[in-house]
């Protein structure tokens, strides 16, 4: 119907808008269009204008008056009332002193303060998301070690570093829960570009769960920033649904298909998941507890 | 045990700890959040700050930060008040991490302060604090302040409320923003605390079941100064304290140059304060009794007789009202029904403007014919009753008892809907066709197009106004400006959008509503056929602009179409007329300091024309501000658009002033 109420409008214009309710409906019909019946009352109205000269119809039962009907009333004039009687200035307000200006038009507060202590987020960012990369320099220990011990070398053993050259694909959740912790996620990204470098970091976003589609580098750690569906929100919200399962496979795609592990940064303790879930993905605490050391403990319970 | 004391005695991961630190905080930001729990409670984890943010104590939710609710506040802050040393740590922080916040709020925090303070000194402090408040009320005579005191002043603890500046503070705050705050006595301060701006008048009446407020004073509204402003801030009462009870005081706000009308139970005596005016009573006369309301007028002075009849026979059922015609109009604004005893030919007829004033209030009109009348062709569109024959008249007595208590279907209430011009042009054709449009298609959805000045907003206030469609839309007719807070839905509603409104507004209409937008909303490609075209203006209705007088100031938004701007420039520049000599007056107009800068950042487009020097140089050598804008739109010199008046408002504020180098208004003399 929508189609054709444009011309219906355009031809009552043109045609003749002050044409009978007749022709209204004619034309309407003509474009699809079902109008509404004239109302009821000037239907009334004008059908008795018709009836000239015949006797008047029987009226209708009286019936009581409708409790709808409005109940109107007069007013005579407006009464103005006295004012408050206490019309003293009081004599504190001469010298009482006055709100200072404001310093700026803009609301300023200072940065938050990391989630993770400031000194140790480079730390534990490399520790749970370097991977082993082979360099081009011999790794004398290890040959003087097998030399000592008369093993034969096809290749010379060469040296190996945990690196973030690789990169990372970092996951950030978009989701309701993460809402107080927007800016967190922020500075960690940021402190993950200083670290890895920016080409280094892909960032994602998702809500709910992540979307497996994508040009995923096989070896590259994926680093998720959220509460994995664990807050309980409130009524008003609509969480998203995702079960712990989903996430075990999705940890478990990551390690088979893309060569690669799964670490999430949780503002909620780690003891709220489930331990299925902390075995297939290095769960850590995004807070300040959060050390070198207990994300290499978090990292040697899962390899 | 309620969900906030639940929620703080189970302290989950000691999260009420944290709520305690962050309690003096106006707002919680997610930065403060974060502060307070590594320096007031490090032990507590992260997890503590995702609770507090999602707990039930929190009113209000956002990325920027959250509030708490005014009785979660009092039950932490009972807590709080056992334990001075955390208080003094809490508020020093407070204190160092919201310093550069407004002032307002850091009084705000510090009065929480003080009454949560366990010594002597406090008293005298909170009463200090509470006196700059009103002083700089006082002085300062904007409603930002008053804005912030609605929200602030009912959540003060109690020893702040005891304190006799709390009251003054309420009151000075009503008078400058018009909500009480649900303090009681807000809104019966003394005269002192009025602001001392300018005065203008609005009408009052009372309307069916209903109290209408309008601007300017629509017919038989009785006058009222209130305090010049762009929005009129109304309570209305059952008691004359205005004590907050059972959805009493109303709030009401009028916008300028619209009609507001508020539905109420006549019962009694109605007490209405306007922000910063006069408090007034306006009483019903006929308080008791629930019989219709019925008004004869006898316009055929020879059918006494009929009258005659016609008052005896129809005071047994009904509250008959027969005005005298020195009666003043205020006496039939009340009539349910007019009964309109009317010859058929007009000369016949004695004038009364009072069955006028009816058919354009679209009241409830049933006309008599009287004996010697041969034919019922005049006014078909309303009920005739037949009293030709004297022989016949208690057959149509009985019929016309009966068609009084049929139930009727009023017009449909105006909310919002601006006037119409003084000078109106009606455009007949197109006016009929999209009344036709409104009233025959059973969802109508209408986007209104034309040029800038083509009178889009004025056909829409016409049709809002037409009885036709009032009556289709019974449950009323809201003009929606961009940031009017309406619920848009509804049965038997009639949605006038009067901006360019986002996809957000989009309204699927319901059973019997509609919807008119008078510019291409966002969403238009979803209704790209039930756009209608404004045709532009003919020279013949040009002329009938030009022959009425209406100036030029009436395209004042038409700089958008230079052509159209251009022809009505053309038309109306006769030999004599005030548009000559343009381009001095426009020259001059934007030589004047801040004007131009002032026009940028309101996007008002001033016309060229119309602008005597001398009225410019009045207006903006005093005070180039908005003000000046103002004052040229109040003297009629130039018009301004929905939105320009809602930008208008928002710039009076003293940041705008500040913006523009524009000095405070003086002090009031009574301070």
């Amino acid at each position: 119907m929508a189609s054709d109420f444009g011309d219906l409008i355009r031809a009552l214009c043109l045609l003749d808008a002050n044409s009978s309710a007749g022709s209204r409906r004619a034309m309407a019909g003509a474009l699809g269009i079902d109008l509404l019946l004239p109302d009821a009352a000037e239907k009334k109205a004008s059908g008795k204008s018709a009836d000239v000269g015949q006797p008047p119809r029987v009226p209708p039962a009286i019936t009581n008056p409708s409790p709808s009907a409005p109940r109107n009333t007069i007013p005579a004039k407006l009464r103005f009332l006295d004012e408050a009687p206490a019309a003293q200035v009081p004599t504190w307000l001469e010298g009482a002193a006055m709100l200072p200006q404001p310093a700026s038009t803009f609301r300023a507060v200072p940065a938050k303060p990391s989630l993770l202590t400031p000194g140790w987020t480079r730390g534990v960012l490399i520790s749970v998301l370097a991977t082993i990369f082979e360099t081009q320099e011999i790794d004398l220990p290890r040959l003087i070690a097998g030399i000592s011990s008369r093993a034969v070398f096809d290749d010379l053993p060469l040296a190996c570093i945990p690196t973030l050259a690789r990169g990372v694909h970092c996951w950030i959740d978009d989701g309701p829960a993460m809402e107080p912790f927007l800016q967190d996620q922020r500075q960690l990204l940021f402190e993950l570009k200083k670290v890895a470098g920016l080409s280094r970091v892909s960032e994602n976003r998702f809500r709910g769960f992540p979307e497996r589609r994508g040009n995923f580098l096989k070896g590259v750690p994926h680093l998720i920033l959220s509460d994995l569906g664990a807050m309980r929100l409130p009524d008003d919200y609509l969480p998203d649904a995702v079960a712990v399962d989903a996430w075990i496979e999705f940890a478990g795609w990551v390690q088979d298909h893309l060569d690669s592990r799964l670490v999430v940064l949780t503002p909620l303790p780690v003891k709220k998941y489930p331990m299925p879930l902390r075995k297939a993905a290095i769960v850590l605490n995004w807070d300040r507890k959060t050390s070198v050391q207990t994300a290499r403990q978090a990292l040697a319970g899962i390899l | 045990m309620s969900t906030i004391g639940e929620w703080l005695e189970r302290d989950e991961s000691e999260s009420s700890k944290l709520a305690m630190a962050v309690s003096l905080a106006t707002t919680v930001e997610p930065e403060f959040l974060r502060a307070a729990r590594l320096k007031l409670c490090p032990e507590i984890g992260a997890e503590a700050e995702a609770l507090v943010w999602f707990s039930p104590l929190v009113a209000t939710r956002s990325p920027s930060g959250i509030t708490f609710l005014g009785g979660a506040l009092h039950a932490i802050w009972d807590r709080l008040r056992n334990d001075q040393p955390l208080l003094e740590r809490i508020h020093e922080l407070t204190a160092a991490f919201h310093a550069n916040i407004s002032p307002s709020l850091q009084w705000e925090e510090e009065i929480v302060y003080w009454a949560l303070r366990d010594n002597q000194e406090a008293t005298a402090k909170i009463t200090d604090l509470l006196q700059t408040l009103v002083k700089t009320m006082m002085v300062q005579q904007h409603s930002r302040l008053a804005t912030w005191a609605e929200r602030a002043l009912p959540r003060f603890p109690d020893p702040v409320r005891n304190d006799p500046a709390f009251l003054m503070l309420a009151q000075a705050a009503f008078e400058r923003g018009g909500r009480t705050g649900t303090i009681a006595g807000a809104a019966t301060g003394p005269v002192w605390l009025k602001p001392s701006s300018a005065a203008m008048m609005i009408g009052v009446r009372l309307f069916g079941r209903a109290i209408e407020f309008s601007h300017p004073p629509s017919s038989e509204a009785q006058p009222v100064f209130v305090p010049s402003s762009r929005l009129v801030k109304i309570l209305v009462s059952k008691t004359r304290d205005f004590a907050p009870s059972h959805g009493w005081p109303r709030q009401i706000s009028l916008a300028a140059n619209t009609t507001v009308t508020e539905n109420v139970d006549l019962e009694s005596e109605l007490f209405v304060r306007p922000a910063g005016g006069q408090t007034f009573a306006i009483a019903p006369t006929r308080m008791e009794g629930r019989r219709l309301n019925v008004c004869l007028l006898a316009l055929s002075s020879a059918d006494e007789n009929l009258a005659t009849f016609l008052q005896s026979e129809l005071a047994t059922d009904f509250d008959l009202v027969r005005p005298n015609a020195t009666a003043a109009p205020i006496q039939i604004a009340g009539c349910d029904v007019f009964l309109c005893i009317a010859a058929q030919n007009p000369a016949a007829n004695s004038p009364d403007s009072r069955e006028l004033l009816a058919a354009q209030e679209c009241r409830r009109i049933i006309y008599i014919a009287p004996p010697r009348e041969v034919a019922y062709d005049i006014r078909s569109a309303y009920t005739i009753v037949d009293f030709r024959q004297p022989g016949e008249w208690s057959t149509a007595l009985f019929e016309l008892k009966a068609l009084l208590h049929q139930p009727y279907s009023e017009a449909g209430s105006l909310f919002g809907v601006p006037q119409l011009p003084a000078r109106y042009v009606e455009r007949p054709q197109v006016f009929a066709a999209l009344q036709s449009a409104l009233l025959q298609v059973s969802l109508p959805q209408i986007i209104l197009e034309g040029d800038s000045g083509s009178g889009r907003s004025t056909l829409a206030a016409a049709l809002a106004r037409d009885c036709s469609v009032r009556r289709r839309f019974p449950n009323g007719v809201f003009w929606i400006y961009s940031n009017t807070p309406t619920e848009l839905r509804g049965d038997g509603r009639l949605f006038i959008f009067d901006y360019k409104a986002p996809a957000s507004s989009f309204i699927q209409p319901e059973v019997n509503s509609g919807a008119l937008y008078t510019k291409t909303p966002s969403f238009s490609s979803a209704m790209q056929d039930s756009i209608f075209t404004i045709p532009p203006w003919s020279n013949e209705e040009l002329e009938r602009l030009t022959n009425i007088g209406v100036p030029l100031s009436i395209v004042a938004e038409s700089q958008g179409n230079p052509a159209t701007f251009k022809l009505l420039a053309t038309s109306l520049s006769r030999p004599g007329s005030k548009f000559t000599g343009i381009d001095s007056v426009v020259a001059q107009f934007f030589a004047e300091p801040g004007v131009a800068d002032c026009i940028r950042r309101l996007g008002i487009l001033v016309p060229d024309a119309d602008l005597s020097p001398a009225v410019y140089r009045r207006a903006f050598s005093a005070q180039p501000s908005v003000e000046a804008l103002n004052l040229l739109h109040e003297a009629g010199l130039i018009t301004l658009s929905s939105e320009s008046h809602m930008v208008i408002r928002e710039a009076l504020r003293a940041d705008f002033r500040a913006g523009l180098g524009v000095p405070p208004p003086p002090v009031p003399r009574s301070v």
